[in-house]
C-alpha cells in the first residue's frame, strides 16, 4: 500500500471512528440514567462505581471521539477507544454467555423510537408534510427513516462544500451520485419495510444492500483513485453508506441496539481501524 | 514492490497523553451530569444523603 493510500485509510479511519463515538456520547448524555440502568443491567459493576462510571464513559468517548476528529492527538485517543472498545466487547460477551437480553445500551440517540430522532422544527414540518403526502402511515414510509437520512444527507452535503479542495472531481458528479445513493438506499428500505418479506428474503435484501453500498464505495475507488478522494467525497460516502450498515446491525441484532452477534460484529469493525490507528499512524500523529 | 507497514510501538508520550484524555473525558462527563436536569443524583446514588452511622434504638440522643 503506497504511502498516500495509507494515509487516505488513516483519514476515513480517524473520521469514521471519531464520528460514531461522538454519536454514541451523545446518546449517553442525553439520559445517563437510562445509561446508568442500562450498565447496571450487565451486573459487572456495583457500588459507586456503577453510577461515577456511567456519568464518566460518555465524557470519555466525547473526548476520545473529538481528539480523533480534530486530528490532535490521534494515537492517544484511539488507543483509549481500543480500551473501551475491549472492555464494551468482554461485557457483551459475559452477558450473551449468560444469555441475558437486555439493550446494549450502546447508541441511545434515538432511543427505540426513529421518529425520535432530534431535526431543526422547520425541517420537520417540511418532512411530515412530504410524508403527508406520500400517503402517511399507509404507504408503508417510515417517518422517522426520513428524518434520519434527510439529516445525513444535509450534513454530507455540508461537510463536503465546507472540507473539498479544489480537486480534480467533478461536483456535478457528486451531487448526482449522492442524490441517487440516498434515493436508491430510499427505495430499497421503503420496499423492505412495506412488503414484509419472509424472514430469509429479508435477510437475503439486506445482505443484498450491504454488497450494494461497498460496491458503490469501490466504484468511487476505483473510478478516482485514492489520489483523487477529497475529505468531502469520503465523508459523504461514509455518511451515507456508514447509517446503512448500522441500520442493518440493528436489524442484523433483533431490534433497537438489542444485545447480540450485530453488536459485537459492529464493535469488533470499530476496534480493528482503532488498533490500526495506534500502531501504524503516520509519524506526524504522534 | 510488496508494500511495507511498519510497525511503531506507541511511546510513554502517546500513553500519558491517553491517560490525560481519560481524566479530561472523566472531568466533563461528571461535570456535565452535574449540571445536567436528567443527570444522576450523585448524592442519592453514592448514598451521600444518608447519615454515616445510622442511630442505634435506645442509643443516647
Amino acid at each position: 500500500m503506497s504511502g498516500r493510500a495509507k494515509l487516505w485509510l488513516w483519514q476515513a479511519f480517524r473520521l469514521g471512528v471519531g464520528f460514531l463515538f461522538v454519536l454514541a456520547a451523545a446518546g449517553k448524555l442525553r439520559d445517563p440514567v437510562k445509561f446508568m440502568g442500562g450498565m447496571d443491567q450487565y451486573g459487572l459493576v456495583h457500588g459507586s462505581i456503577l453510577p461515577l462510571g456511567a456519568a464518566a464513559i460518555p465524557g470519555i468517548e466525547l473526548v476520545a471521539g473529538l481528539c480523533l476528529l480534530l486530528g490532535w492527538r490521534s494515537r492517544a485517543a484511539a488507543g483509549v477507544i481500543s480500551g473501551l472498545l475491549l472492555l464494551f466487547i468482554a461485557a457483551m460477551g459475559a452477558a450473551m454467555h449468560k444469555h441475558l437480553e437486555l439493550d446494549c445500551s450502546c447508541f441511545d440517540l434515538m432511543g427505540s423510537d426513529p421518529s425520535a430522532f432530534p431535526v431543526p422544527a422547520f425541517l420537520d414540518r417540511v418532512l411530515s408534510w412530504l410524508y403527508q403526502v406520500a400517503g402517511g402511515a399507509g404507504s408503508g414510509l417510515d417517518l422517522g427513516m426520513l428524518k434520519m437520512n434527510a439529516i445525513l444527507a444535509g450534513l454530507a452535503v455540508a461537510l463536503f462544500s465546507l472540507t473539498t479542495e479544489p480537486s480534480s472531481v467533478p461536483r456535478p458528479w457528486f451531487w448526482r451520485t449522492t442524490l441517487a445513493k440516498v434515493l436508491a438506499l430510499w427505495t430499497a428500505f421503503v420496499l423492505l419495510r412495506a412488503c414484509e418479506p419472509a424472514p430469509w428474503v429479508q435477510h437475503g435484501l439486506q445482505w443484498l444492500l450491504i454488497v450494494s453500498a461497498l460496491l458503490w464505495l469501490g466504484l468511487d475507488l476505483f473510478r478516482f483513485g485514492w489520489g483523487s478522494l477529497r475529505w468531502g467525497l469520503l465523508l459523504g460516502n461514509a455518511l451515507i453508506i456508514g447509517p446503512l450498515f448500522w441500520l442493518m446491525l440493528y436489524k442484523l441484532s433483533d431490534g433497537p441496539s438489542l444485545l447480540g452477534w450485530g453488536t459485537i460484529v459492529r464493535d469488533v469493525a470499530m476496534l480493528l481501524p482503532a488498533l490500526w490507528l495506534v500502531f501504524y499512524g503516520p509519524a506526524e500523529e504522534a | 514492490m510488496t508494500p511495507t507497514i511498519q510497525f511503531r510501538r506507541p511511546g510513554w508520550r502517546s500513553l500519558a497523553w491517553a491517560v490525560a484524555i481519560v481524566a479530561l473525558g472523566s472531568a466533563i462527563g461528571l461535570g456535565l451530569n452535574q449540571i445536567s436536569s436528567v443527570g444522576i443524583n450523585m448524592t442519592i446514588a453514592l448514598g451521600l444523603d444518608q447519615p454515616a452511622t445510622p442511630a442505634q434504638p435506645g442509643g443516647q440522643p
